[in-house]
């Protein structure tokens, strides 16, 4: 090859890259403009923790200590002490050290009552680092602003404008797949 | 001399050796953007070409392998995804591989695709950052930023599905954590068809192009002799000439049900390296398709079990991640946690040849080289 | 196949042969003999080396080699234990490239000396540490874990030998058992829904009765600690490998002994801040 023929190869391979940057030019921007434009986060996302309060102001959480059990991390500490009245425990302490939790979610699947769920909330900046020791007055605070909330146990939930809780339809689930195809399957045998 | 006088004690460092012309030492790293992380090599350089080059890593060391000592077998399992932190995914496979044969548990049919899929998919992420970086390296931007743009589509199908973006968690003993959501295979299907079409974009701008050819061909040759007997695994080995490919050679998941065959080149330079994983993205994409067509639409995504493990049981498993050959071996005193742990990571391997890669080279084509190699350092320091 | 049969083991001291978990491993003592199966094996053909890690193994170090043979994909484990105060053992990293840096790292996290090695420094740690962390007698944040014993060397005959015979033992007990079960379908003549029938009964009658069997058992030796303000379950656990499981235990603590316990289970004063060992006290002297 000589240098002609080359240099003619380089330029068209050349031009075929350029060609490639202006194609991808028109085809518009690929950026938000975050804080003004809010990404949008599937429901299943981790990006933090929260307690969830029922409608009528009680704790879900029984105080089982699974999560505590659980934990990779070791982050959190529940204290409890037995109910004076009745059965169950009263729930004295309930902290997680959110600086050194990995959002693994394992709390959240151990569970068994839904009571830890992970949140879409990711701005958990702040300039002080000891805020991020949650403890339970935190947690509970982000259950209640959070728009939605993910446990394996219950699925996609939210709470509607009286403040009650209520589980997402079934199309916004994960795992809602094999249920509506098993409904599916029944309408489709009758 | 270059280098402060604080780096000039301890074993680290080379002295420099009078010749034709005086040899200088040259600080590669640590906080260099081109070592992708924290990796300080130490060169000799005699006019334009490198006489010695002597990598030291550790500057991410976590010891994981203290961590998990003190941990159950599930709870090994977040820390996986944190030492490749680029394909966290495809991390926890080989770790639950190991586990299952050890304890014995089958994986259901439907879990095995999601989880074959969910690890090709992460290949094609974890080889688009290497294009992006790689041609960073090399001084062009603009891949990076498409690169970029892609796989920010593909993390948010993977973030749909498990909650995570690049620290999944996600895989476990018997299948997979939670469900896939109903428009998971659509999604995907969806990016690929998209995908499909780029993917020769990024050959036009990488290995089809002059530029680039012009830096690549020809350098850093890998001999295949030199590559199995330093261990090298994934497309640095396969660019050299040789078919192992664990996808083939020890198939898992639902591998011995796909159709694909092992990508080569006998080149054995940066080029080849480059093409064998433009490739390799293709197959991905062509792998994933295959599976979303087999994987059966319902049926149980975890076979739940009990993890009991024998004492003296031990176990080394492999799996072939987008760097080559993952492997995880396990020690077993019978308790509820691995007894040791021990990850064989492909960039740590891998990482050793670049004395051998260097030398003789000329001092530009260093970044080249190290590039081609695709470390992720993470992964290294572990 | 026929190269396998080519090395020649015969003359190696200390080999023992055994198959885990469908791994083939070979098991030595002797640091020589390492050496010369390792070349016989590079020269049969095993030409990847795949990995190679330390453990220790609380009687001495092990390191572990994982090979590879790329023409018929072959894998093979070689175990070589070294006792802790001669951690020496024959480096491999001239035959194989790839275990240079692994050989490094196991020098580095747990203190096996690979004689031979080009360049034997600590890789992952800075230079100037003085421990292995990954050696049992350190705890995770590296200090010395107080009264740690190391094992004696175990007896491998003897083991082999037990294992022969929980081999043997539970291939008979097998038997035994699919004998059992084909007299009983030979006898059940009847529907399969009578068989489900009789099936659960017994189940839930044996796990009831355990129950029955174990509760006493552990009202005689282990008190509730939940029951002090303060312990969860984490703590009684922690507690219970430091050998605490009463009240009594608990209450009796001198402040010497409380401190030690705080250091050692990284409670950083609790003991006393929430008073456990006077709940302990009012606990005890309210069951008694
Ligand atoms: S998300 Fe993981 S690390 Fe965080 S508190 Fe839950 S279990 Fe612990
Ligand atoms: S697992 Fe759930 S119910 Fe139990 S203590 Fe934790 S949050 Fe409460």
């Amino acid at each position: 090859m000589n240098l002609i023929t080359e240099a003619a190869k380089a330029l068209r391979d050349i031009g075929k890259g350029m060609a490639v940057v202006s194609r991808a030019a028109e085809k518009g921007k690929h950026t938000n403009l975050y804080p003004f434009e809010m990404p949008e986060i599937p429901p299943v996302s981790c990006q933090s923790l929260a307690l969830i309060i029922e409608a009528d102001g009680t704790d879900r959480c029984v105080s089982c200590l699974a999560c505590e059990k659980v934990c990779p991390s070791q982050v959190i500490t529940i204290e409890r002490t037995r109910n004076p009245e009745g059965k169950g425990f009263v729930l004295e302490r309930f902290d997680i050290d959110l600086v050194n939790c990995m959002y693994c979610a394992a709390c959240v699947e151990a569970c068994p009552v839904s009571a830890i769920v992970t949140i879409q909330d990711f701005e958990l900046s702040t300039y002080d680092l000891q805020t991020l020791k949650a403890d339970k007055a935190f947690l509970d605070e982000q259950g209640r602003r959070a728009k939605q909330w993910y446990s394996p146990k219950l699925g996609v939930e939210y709470r509607n404008e009286q403040g009650e809780i209520q589980v997402a339809p079934l199309e916004q689930q994960p795992g809602g797949e094999a249920e509506l195809l098993k409904q599916a399957d029944k309408e489709s045998d009758n | 001399m270059s280098i402060p006088a604080a780096l000039m004690t301890g074993p680290t460092v080379l002295e420099p050796v009078v010749g034709k012309t005086d040899e200088m030492i040259v600080n590669l790293g640590p906080q260099h953007p081109a070592t992708h992380g924290v990796l300080q090599i130490v060169l000799g350089v005699d006019g334009e070409r490198v006489t010695r080059a002597v990598p030291h890593i550790g500057f991410l060391h976590r010891n994981h392998e203290k961590i998990e000592e003190s941990r159950s077998y599930a709870q090994v399992i977040p820390y996986l995804d944190r030492m490749d932190y680029v394909s966290g995914l495809q991390n926890e496979l080989p770790y639950c591989l190991a586990v299952e044969d050890l304890a014995g548990l089958e994986v259901p049919e439907r879990a095995k695709y999601i989880r074959t899929a969910m690890f090709e998919f992460n290949r094609i992420i974890s080889h688009l950052v290497w294009v992006g970086t790689y041609m960073l390296d090399l001084g062009a931007i603009t891949p990076f930023l498409y690169a970029f743009r892609d796989r920010e589509m593909a993390l948010d199908i993977i973030e749909r599905t498990t909650g995570g973006r690049m620290l999944p968690n996600y895989f476990t003993f018997g299948g997979v954590r939670r469900d896939v959501h109903p428009k998971f295979w659509q999604d995907l299907l969806d990016f690929l068809d998209y995908f499909e079409k780029v993917v020769p974009e990024y050959e036009t701008l990488t290995v089809d192009a002059p530029v680039f050819q012009a830096r690549s061909v020809g350098v850093g040759l890998l001999s295949q002799e030199l590559a199995v007997n330093h261990g090298i695994s994934g497309p640095n080995l396969r660019a050299s000439g040789v078919a192992h490919d664990l996808r083939k050679d020890q198939p898992y998941d639902a591998y011995p049900e796909l159709d694909f065959s092992v990508i080569t080149r006998d080149e054995g330079d940066v080029w080849a390296r480059s093409k064998v994983r433009m490739d390799e993205i293709y197959q991905s994409i062509d792998l994933i398709r295959q599976c979303a067509e087999l994987a059966p639409r319902s049926g149980p995504y975890l076979a739940r079990g009990r993890v009991k493990i024998e004492a003296g049981e031990q176990r080394y498993r492999a799996a072939e991640i987008s760097r080559g050959q993952l492997g995880v071996y396990i020690h077993s005193d019978g308790g509820t946690g691995p007894y040791r742990s021990k990850h064989r990571s492909p960039s740590f391997v891998n990482l050793q040849i670049i004395p051998d890669l260097f030398i003789g080279q000329k001092f530009s084509d260093v970044i080249a080289i190290l590039g081609s190699i695709d470390i992720v350092l993470g992964e290294v320091d572990r | 196949m026929s190269t396998e049969a080519a090395i020649n083991l015969e003359d190696l001291p200390t080999l023992r042969q055994q198959t885990i978990c469908g791994e083939k491993v070979y098991q030595l003592e002797d640091p020589t003999a390492y050496r010369q199966l390792c070349e016989r094996l590079l020269a049969a053909g095993y030409d990847f080396p795949q990995c190679l890690s330390g453990v220790d193994m609380e009687y001495g170090l092990r390191t572990v080699l994982h090979l590879r043979r790329l023409s018929d994909q072959a894998e093979l484990t070689l175990w070589l234990d070294v006792p802790y105060d001669r951690p020496h053992v024959p480096s491999v990293s001239d035959l194989w490239g790839g275990v240079d840096w692994h050989e490094r790292e196991a020098y580095d996290l747990v203190g096996i000396h690979y004689d031979g090695h080009e360049d034997l420094r600590r890789i992952l740690l800075e230079d100037h540490w003085t421990i292995h962390p990954l050696q049992r007698r350190y705890d995770t944040g590296g200090y010395l874990i107080p009264d740690w014993q190391a094992k004696p060397w175990p007896d491998w005959d003897a083991i082999a030998k037990e294992k022969e015979e929980a081999a043997r033992k539970a291939a008979e007990a097998a038997e035994k058992r699919a004998a059992a079960a084909k007299a009983k379908a030979a006898k059940a003549v009847k529907p399969k829904e009578g068989e489900g029938g009789a099936k659960k009964p017994p189940l839930s009658e044996v796990k009831k009765t355990s129950d029955q069997v174990a509760k006493p058992k552990a009202a005689q030796t282990a008190d509730d600690l939940t029951k002090i303000k303060g312990i969860g379950a984490h703590y009684v656990a922690l507690l219970k490998e430091q050998g605490i499981t009463r009240f009594e235990q608990l209450a009796n603590l001198s402040d010497d002994e409380a401190k030690r316990l705080e250091e050692k289970m990284n409670f950083k004063d609790r003991i006393a801040r929430e008073q456990w060992r006077e709940q302990a006290r009012a606990l005890q002297e309210g069951k008694s």
